[in-house]
């Protein structure tokens, strides 16, 4: 048992308990999984784990030499922020930020406002891989499996564009980029950003299932806001549900990522946004942060490296990225799509498979968890 | 919000699969009319409340209640379950019911109830409708570390099927408590049990290649789960046996309900299901067009690879003689060239696993449908 003590009532210490709690109770049921490989841990050390949005006031009244904080939604991009009380915090203990961005705490120096460092470890815990293709009919996070509609890829439709983007918030690299994919690809390309539709904005129109605005206390675990466009006559949450017909026009869908603008600092913090593509099969480019794909591999997804290159992957700036993909891209628009569909299918397939078998991967995140956990408390406990 | 008509009349203790019935139907309802151009579900039910008992409820509850119809929700179990002739399974309470109002039965079973009249211990007819709703496709493939009942998702387990490893025994079958006609199709094995090209476990016996089964394998142990039949004290049924399924080219299934030949019937469980999911490629003893039925839900069989006319036999004699005689056959077919087309049917099964909603949601449809016509019919006589 991970010696931790909620301190903050929250949805997110809920989550992760209730997680850790099911995988710490079921982890042995099997005959032979050897007790052995788990991190013992004494029953009279308890640390305490706050929520991200804990006052420094409450964290500071603690008394321990270790203190967890959690946010299981947000990358490292909103640490300086979603740390209400980071500015406040005392230097003098020891700080394990359990997030979903795959970070190393030493690239991201976290000071008070005596700019005094903050001592910090990090635990990778990716939420979105684990939460994003839930059973049908549990309430949905992201409504994969409401209503009937199809959630897989139509690769033998025929397409009627060849790029699909659509983000969310005004970012300066989303930005950047969108006026790169305008300039380039508006002919051939339906993109929305921010709001806003560009090229050919006659594909949003269409009588597509979209799931409605809504803010689902429900369904989900967050306040929801960010509609990504309006439509005829209605705001769609394209962000918060698969909409498959939509991706069947177009032959690839252009994924940008949440922390795609960050060269600080090296991180994979995976959204909703790729394990749509994974779940669905649509292929895709990603502008992500450096090495996301290869981030993705590592865990077990196909990504297209046997189809195109994916060297854009592996550029140290954003802007170099973006101006890889575009590159990219323009050679896409040539690309003979269907003497690649066995490979796309297969990629598909594998992607879908380590979707199902992602109990893997959190297997071994859990139990990387406790062995990080095991040792900071070692050192710093 | 609407709900369905039930109000719970089962003992506190009972009530679990009302209430699984009834979560899974608000979290649809809720969901359905999320989309923008979905099929509206109007609200129904609204102010009409019904008893609902579980099946293992008492005559004495069930007859105290004055109601016109009254609720059995028996989602889990099939025609057998009240079959009058088998006591051992029977609900208890139906030879004690008054036939003095109409039952409705929820069944995982798709049988007609004027093909099987039912009887009180007085001689009299009850009145009762079978309405089929596919829980077990519902309710299998669960979430990664949820509450498990079938363990698929938990620990660090792959939960494929290897195509490409060596195999040990050309089929498997796992098989548990001891019936009829599951001894009938053992005996037709006889000579392939001694030729030890397979592998049989059945109510706690092993036959065949019996090595096999003293791997080191990893199988869920008995005590987990209670008192059910098993071999070596370990529960196959209750997990996903992996690494025993990739020691055989083939698994032979065994179905629940495969006796009944005078009654169309079709009862999907976990054993049909785990072969979908993980790819195992399989030939199943179930009732007479058990195939036939899986198709026209989606799935895909092996009819393009051999023969499945077994699958239309009318009796279940006929069906294993025939199963034995393929199995022959099979001995010498090449494995390795069918695999891309194995693949190919294992992708497209967990798509449909993936997409089941597309299953569920006309259950749902119909389950209301149904209620409101039978409740409309007897109200109104």
């Amino acid at each position: 048992m991970i010696p931790l003590v909620p301190k903050s009532k929250s949805l997110n210490i809920d989550q992760f308990f209730s997680i850790l709690h099911t995988w710490e109770n079921y982890r042995d049921v099997y005959k032979y999984s050897s007790n052995h490989l788990y991190t013992k841990f004494s029953s009279d050390r308890q640390f305490p784990i706050f929520d991200f949005s804990e006052s420094a006031d409450v964290i500071n009244s603690d008394q321990s030499s270790i203190k967890f904080l959690i946010e299981l939604k947000e990358g490292s991009q909103k640490i300086p922020d979603w740390i209400v009380s980071v500015n406040d915090l005392d230097s003098s203990v020891h700080y394990v930020i359990i997030t979903p961005d795959k970070f190393n705490a030493e690239q991201l120096i976290l000071k008070n406002q005596l700019s005094e460092k903050l001592n910090y470890s990090v635990v990778w815990f990716p939420y979105h891989l684990y939460c994003l293709t839930p059973g049908d009919f549990f309430a949905p996070l992201y409504n994969f499996c409401s209503m009937d509609n199809n959630k897989f890829y139509n690769f033998s439709k025929e397409k009627e564009i060849s790029f699909l983007a659509m983000s969310g918030t005004n970012r300066p690299e989303r930005t950047y980029f969108t006026i790169k994919l305008k300039k380039n690809f508006g002919d051939c390309s339906a993109i929305s950003y921010n709001g806003q539709t560009y090229g050919v904005t006659e594909i949003f129109e269409k009588d597509f299932q979209f799931p409605r605005e809504v803010h689902h206390s429900s369904l989900d675990s967050g306040v929801r806001t960010g509609n990504i466009f309006s439509a005829g006559g209605i705001k769609q949450d394209v962000g918060h549900a698969v909409s498959v017909d939509l991706f069947d026009s177009a032959y690839l869908q252009i994924v940008s990522e949440t922390q795609a603008g960050i060269d600080t600092h090296d991180n994979f913090f995976v959204t909703e946004k790729t394990t749509k593509v994974l779940f669905t099969g649509m292929p895709f480019v990603i502008f992500g942060a450096r090495d996301y794909l290869k981030n993705l591999r590592e865990l077990g997804f196909m990504t297209y490296e046997s189809l195109w290159s994916e060297e854009y992957d592996s550029l140290p700036s954003w802007r170099q990225r973006v101006g890889a993909i575009i590159s990219l891209l323009h050679k896409l628009k040539e690309f003979d799509w269907q003497a690649a569909l066995p490979t796309l299918r297969e990629i598909h397939y594998n992607n879908l498979m380590v979707l199902a078998n992602r109990n893997k991967i959190f297997h071994n995140c859990l139990l990387e968890a406790e062995n990080s956990i095991a040792k900071i408390i070692k050192e710093h406990g | 919000m609407t709900h369905l008509p039930f109000k719970y009349s089962s003992n506190i203790d009972k009530r679990k699969h009302i209430q699984d019935l009834t979560n899974a139907y608000d979290v649809w309802h809720e969901n359905s009319n999320l989309y923008t151009n979905a099929h509206r579900i109007p609200d129904c039910f609204l102010d009409k409340k019904y008893p609902a008992y579980h099946a293992q409820e008492s005559a004495d509850v069930i007859n105290a209640d004055r109601s016109k119809i009254k609720f059995f929700i028996i989602i889990q179990e099939s025609l057998r379950f009240i079959d009058n002739k088998k006591p051992e399974l029977t609900i208890p309470s139906l030879s004690y019911l008054k036939a003095d109002c109409t039952y409705i039965f929820i069944t995982g079973d798709n049988f007609n109830a004027d093909d099987f009249p039912i009887y009180n211990g007085n001689g009299e007819k009850l009145s009762y409708i079978n309405i089929y709703f596919p829980w077990w496709i519902y309710w299998l493939t669960p979430v990664d570390f949820s509450d498990p009942t079938y363990n698929y998702s938990l620990t660090g387990y792959n939960k494929f099927y290897d195509f490409y490893s060596k195999k040990t025994v050309d089929f498997i079958s796992l098989m548990g408590t001891m019936r009829p006609e599951r001894q009938y199709l053992v005996r037709k094995l006889y000579p392939k049990l001694y030729k030890k090209i397979c592998a049989v476990s059945i109510a706690d016996e092993l036959l065949g290649h019996t090595e096999i089964f003293d791997h080191d394998f990893d199988y869920t142990p008995q005590q987990f789960w209670g008192d059910r039949s098993v071999f070596k004290k370990l529960s196959v049924a209750h997990s996903l046996p992996i690494d025993l399924y990739n020691q055989a080219k083939l698994n032979l299934v065994v179905e629940t309900q495969i006796a009944y030949d005078s009654v169309d019937n079709f009862f999907v469980t976990e054993k049909t299901i785990k072969s979908l999911f993980t790819g195992i490629p399989f030939i199943l003893y179930g009732a007479k067009n058990f195939l036939s039925n899986l198709r026209k839900i989606g799935f895909k069989t092996y009819s393009t690879l051999w023969n499945e006319d077994y699958d239309s036999l009318p009796t279940h004699k006929e069906r294993a003689k025939a199963i034995v005689k393929l199995i022959s056959n099979l001995e010498n077919f090449d494995w390795q060239a069918a695999i891309p087309e194995l693949e190919r049917i294992h992708y497209h099964n967990l798509k449909l696993l993936n997409n089941r909603n597309k299953i569920v949601t006309p259950a749902f449809l119909n389950l209301e449908h149904k209620i409101i016509e039978i409740i409309n019919q007897v109200e109104s006589a």
